[in-house]
């Protein structure tokens, strides 16, 4: 996602914050959760370098992630992302791995 | 779906039958020509999912312009029955009160000719745009409610602009009903920081020319004429609205579950007219609404300022006044005749414009002998037209017509066929000057990406839901 919005981002770990997101599906979960860091993305503005740390517990998703805050101006931004939808939205678990295909209004 | 599909009604309009569990059929305004590009989008396929919505009257409608959306397509009007219909935020759309103002002043073309990158520059620095863009205010939390239940009155009695211009807006710049205690901390939160601001993407206030009159009579009553320097401003209730569609799309996904509605899409999820849910969501809309009022009105405010600034000129010398502000992502309780019948019903115009027709008491009283003002903005290169509405359209689509042009081409696309080119030296040899935030806006943004928006016009204007008062040329630009 946050490749859409910087394409050529390189933003340094220098804010952290503390990320939490529910559903009542996975793919209701998975809205939400980009929705959250949208929303950080939107409001601080923030760009993100890395997730830290992400913990999968049942339909709650609790992370902590590092970037960039207030640094919109450095890095070339591609596009705003207008919502995260529910559009041929698809969530499944191969092994270890997670597979995930959602589709942004940009 | 398949052209043999359709079934011919006229040569401006043709029904999806009823079938399935559509409650009633879909009826799609084009011309022929347009029906391939609809039908390869699967947009009519969603005007088709409209219909199985409880309390649906009459047809799923799309206008020319439609294309494909989420759940509901773009370009789409449905109107459910307060009793016992629904309210869907996804009729509505995520950028709750994207809408049009158009703005006519006393210059002329040759008038503004040898200052235009002045007045343009002037515009691109008064006018907060671009991803990320901050506004201006520091709003504390109570001032930012009363915008949201005030809409563009707010910001009337805070120095933006004056009095004269809410008799121009639609619902008069402030829709009612509007509750901000429904509204969300993250929504509040992203009102804050956006409030002001012109957004990026399709937004953006333009500087243009009335090229064309084809009603002289009409164009008169509104205040245009040939040559007139007019300015458009296209935006809506930016992160604030499409937190509040979001938010919203949360609560209407149980809500559909718990009133057994059943969805061909999730997408369409919704709740009763008459229910906590569906109450709930009309008051946040409305905060939506005027959020984006307030908006466009303070755009307007540093519109004026600019122009005075660029050309040393007083406000009574450039006399900009607001024509018509119209939305065209919204739902409004509205009485409308069916079968003999006056029932009052929630239609839903998500990429389509209200077009009530002459007489209509709720259109300003400058504009009752004519019908109301309908603003169809193009894209940057070409033109845009003033249209009214009629009373045909009162009889066939609740008083609806299209609202813009639509996209032809995906932004990767667009970025593909854009390569080695320079979109802004392009618009420059046609006359146009632009200033953009980002490049990447105006790849996107470019005119090609964009339908001809002359043909969707067409398309109305020979079915009779609307009529032709003037086309627009763009001569300036701004986008975020």
């Amino acid at each position: 996602m946050f490749c859409i919005i910087c394409p050529t981002c390189s933003a340094a770990s220098t804010v952290h914050h503390l990320v939490e997101a529910q559903g009542d599906d996975l793919e209701q979960l998975l809205v939400n959760w980009l929705s959250e860091l949208n929303f950080i993305f939107q409001t601080e503005p923030f760009l993100l370098a890395e997730v830290v740390s992400i913990q999968l517990d049942g339909l709650t998703i609790r992370a902590e992630i590092a970037g960039e805050s207030r640094a919109l101006r450095e890095h070339e931004i591609g596009t705003e992302i207008k919502a995260v939808t529910y559009h041929k939205i698809h969530v499944s678990q191969k092994a270890a791995d997670w597979e995930a295909q959602v589709i942004f209004d940009i | 779906m398949e052209r043999q599909d359709l079934v011919k009604i006229s040569d401006f309009l043709w029904e999806i039958p009823k079938a399935g569990k559509m409650r009633v059929p879909a009826r799609i305004y084009a011309t022929e020509n347009m029906l391939a590009d609809i039908l390869r989008d699967n947009a009519a396929e969603q005007a088709s999912n409209v219909a199985w919505l409880p309390g649906i009257v009459n047809y799923s409608f799309a206008m020319p312009d439609i294309h494909w959306g989420y759940g509901f397509p773009i370009g789409g009007v449905a109107a459910f029955d307060v009793e016992d219909g629904i309210v869907s935020p996804g009729g509505v759309g995520y950028d709750i009160n994207c809408g049009v103002r158009l703005l006519r002043t006393d210059l002329q073309r040759e008038d503004l000719e040898p200052k235009l990158h002045q007045v343009v520059d002037a515009l691109f620095h008064n006018i907060p745009s671009g991803v990320g863009s901050k506004g201006q205010l520091k709003l504390k939390p109570a001032e930012e409610k009363r915008v949201l239940q005030l809409g563009a009155r707010w910001a009337v009695s805070n120095g933006y602009g004056s009095e004269a211009d809410l008799d121009k807006i639609e619902e008069n710049g402030t829709m009612p009903g509007a509750d901000p205690e429904t509204i969300s901390d993250h929504a509040l939160e992203r009102g804050r920081a956006q409030l002001g601001t012109l957004g990026s993407g399709n937004h953006f206030v333009e500087i243009g020319s009335v090229q064309e009159v084809y009603d002289e009579k009409i164009a008169e009553a509104l205040g245009l004429h040939k040559n007139q320097i007019t300015i458009i401003v296209h935006t809506g209730s930016r992160g604030f609205g499409h937190q509040v569609c979001e938010d919203s799309i949360k609560v209407m996904l149980k809500a559909a579950d718990k009133y057994g509605i059943e969805l061909p899409d999730r997408q369409l999820c919704c709740a009763p007219v008459k229910s906590p849910e569906g109450e709930r969501y009309l008051a946040a809309m409305a905060c939506a609404v005027n959020f984006a009022f307030c908006n466009r009105q303070m755009i307007t405010h540093w519109a004026r300022e600019a122009f005075e600034k660029a050309l040393h000129a007083s406000p009574t010398a450039i006399n900009m006044k607001v024509v018509y502000e119209v939305a065209h992502n919204i739902a409004k309780m509205e009485t409308h005749e069916i079968d003999g019948q006056k029932r009052q019903l929630c239609v839903h115009r998500k990429g389509a414009t209200r077009a009530f027709g002459p007489h209509n008491p709720f259109i300003p009283e400058d504009y009752r002998e004519i019908g109301q003002p309908v603003l169809i903005p193009g894209d940057m290169g070409r033109y845009s037209f003033v249209l009214v509405g009629t009373d045909q359209a009162m009889g066939e689509t609740f008083g609806s017509t299209c609202h813009g042009a639509g996209r032809v081409m995906s932004r990767h696309q667009a970025v593909r066929v854009a390569k080695g080119r320079s979109i802004e030296r392009e618009l420059a040899d046609n006359g146009i000057y632009l200033r953009a935030s980002s490049r990447a806006t105006v790849v996107e943004e470019m005119p090609e990406a964009y339908k001809d928006v002359s043909q969707v016009v067409e398309a109305v204007a020979g079915a009779g839901i609307s009529k032709k008062v003037v086309k627009l040329k763009p001569m300036g630009v701004i986008k975020g």
